[in-house]
């Protein structure tokens, strides 16, 4: 058995390598030094997130920005908390809403972060992180309107269930019997209206024939006498709108003009009629006025100065 | 020609006939003037037929004269209720208001016992209605005036009717509180 001198130097260098290969091991399959980079936020919902695991990738705009790190049912034993682990550059706080991805064809669900205006994270002091609002994804949505559509459905199938009931079909056959019926009364009155229209044919021949016969200068002289008479009719009109225009033009006048010196002269004469009763009742009491110039002489008073 | 100087003179003698001196006409304004919240509609002045004239009266001798040179600008009635209506401008003379009034003038005319003394008189009667309810005053004016010329005594008729008009007034108002008073209770 040699034994030799233990090489120090390639211990150490083994050891510090051992220690190193230990580092990155756990660096690369934990992430104990990862997480110390993310930022925690937490997505509550009342919805179902099948198919979202811990782990489940959580995606901004498409891209993989962290992972969900716990899924936990809330004391209300309705809401869901999911735990997220976010890259901390990425300010999730204002207008960040969140919603339940599906990718592709196998079920798996992922958190889903888009920009909404308006939209604020919340800072929960029991869960010690901001709540970011989530919106039910589109699926969901649909999944919500699911049962109304069914129902209609359902309303829509007893309807037409009812329709094709044997009490209506009887009432198609009575339908469709009389739509025959009426189709074959219209064949009937079409063939008639044929030999009308032959018959129709013959009276115009015959009338035409007739007209032919008549004295063609008759006409003309009477349609020339109808022109003559209209001719006067028209020179007629003429004259009485040029007197109406007339009697327009004096009534404006009268309205204008006269009505109102009427007015004024009989004003006058209502003053003038006032006056004379004035000047009859002074006759009465004073008959003699108008003969006696001075009737009795003036009191002396009117004479003083 | 005889005929002719005949009819000439008689068309000179008939013109003269008919033309009248002028009498001067007195006007007389209201000194004073009253105001009241209601309207009062002024339907009637009346006075003996004797007054209603527009020659000025007066007494001398115990006998009812007019003036010869002198006369109201109308008759006696039109002058006391254009005085009245002047002097009181809540008076109308439309039926507006639902306060009537009407006067009856017993008197007005001085009564001379010298040519330039003697009495002023106006005597009247108001009354005032209110829907069929009544109030009636008289006024008796009575005092003595001496005065120089014709213009004074105009100045004592104007002094009398200044009176009328203030008891007339006084009269009015407090007919207007009667009527309300009675018709809340």
């Amino acid at each position: 058995m040699i034994e030799g001198k233990p090489k120090y130097t390639l211990i150490g260098f083994f050891i510090v390598f051992g220690i190193g290969v230990l580092i990155a091991t756990i660096y690369f399959s934990t992430s104990f030094f990862k997480d110390r980079d993310l930022n925690t936020y937490y997505v509550l919902t009342k919805y179902s997130v099948a198919g979202l695991s811990v782990g489940s990738p959580v995606k901004y705009k498409g891209v993989d920005v962290g992972k969900v790190s716990a899924i936990k049912i809330a004391r209300d034993q309705e809401t869901l908390e999911i735990k997220i682990s976010v890259e901390k550059n990425l300010d999730l706080k204002k207008d960040v809403i969140a919603s339940l991805g599906i990718a592709g064809i196998t079920g798996l669900s992922y958190i889903d972060l888009e920009r909404e205006k308006g939209v604020k994270a919340f800072y929960d002091k029991d869960l010690e992180a901001y709540v970011i609002p989530m919106k039910p994804s589109e699926l969901q949505q649909i999944s919500n309107y699911i049962p109304q559509i069914l129902d209609s459905v359902n309303k829509l199938i007893n309807n037409l269930n009812n329709l094709i009931s044997s009490k209506n079909t009887k009432k198609f056959d009575t339908l469709f019997n009389n739509i025959n019926d009426t189709i074959k009364n219209l064949n009937s009155l079409i063939v008639a209206s044929k030999s009308s229209l032959s018959n129709t044919n013959k009276v115009l021949t015959a009338f035409n024939n007739k007209i032919n016969e008549l004295n063609v200068q008759d006409i003309n002289d009477t349609v020339e006498k109808y022109n003559l008479l209209a001719d006067k009719l028209n020179k007629e009109t003429k004259e009485l709108n040029t007197l109406l225009k007339s009697l327009k033009t004096n009534s404006d006048t009268l309205t204008n003009s006269v009505y109102p010196q009427i007015n004024k002269t009989l004003e006058d004469i209502q003053k003038t009629s006032k006056e004379m009763r004035v000047l009859i009742k002074h006759i009465k009491n004073h008959p003699n006025s108008f003969f006696i110039i001075n009737h009795q002489k003036p009191f002396p008073l009117e004479e003083t100065k | 020609m005889k005929k002719l100087l005949l009819a000439f003179s008689m068309a000179l003698l008939s013109s003269c006939a008919f033309v009248q001196k002028e009498k001067t006409i007195e006007f007389i304004q209201p000194e004073e003037h009253y105001t009241n919240a209601k309207r009062v509609y002024i339907s009637n002045v009346s006075s003996p037929r004797y007054l209603d004239t527009d020659d000025m009266a007066y007494i001398y001798k115990h006998q009812l004269r007019y003036f010869a040179k002198h006369r109201f600008p109308c008759s006696l009635n039109c002058t006391v209720k254009n005085y009245l209506l002047e002097a009181l401008p809540y008076l109308v003379e439309k039926p507006i208001s639902d306060y009537e009034l009407s006067i009856y003038i017993y008197d007005f005319e001085p009564s001379f016992k010298t040519f330039h003394s003697g009495n002023m008189i106006l005597k009247a009667r108001f009354y005032l209605k209110h829907k069929n309810t009544y109030k009636i005053e008289d006024f008796n004016y009575d005092k003595a005036f001496s005065v120089k010329d014709f213009s004074g005594l105009i100045n004592q008729e104007n002094i009398a009717l200044q009176a009328m008009t203030k008891k007339l007034n006084n009269f009015i108002k407090y007919a207007i509180i009667i009527f309300k008073e009675s018709k809340n209770v």
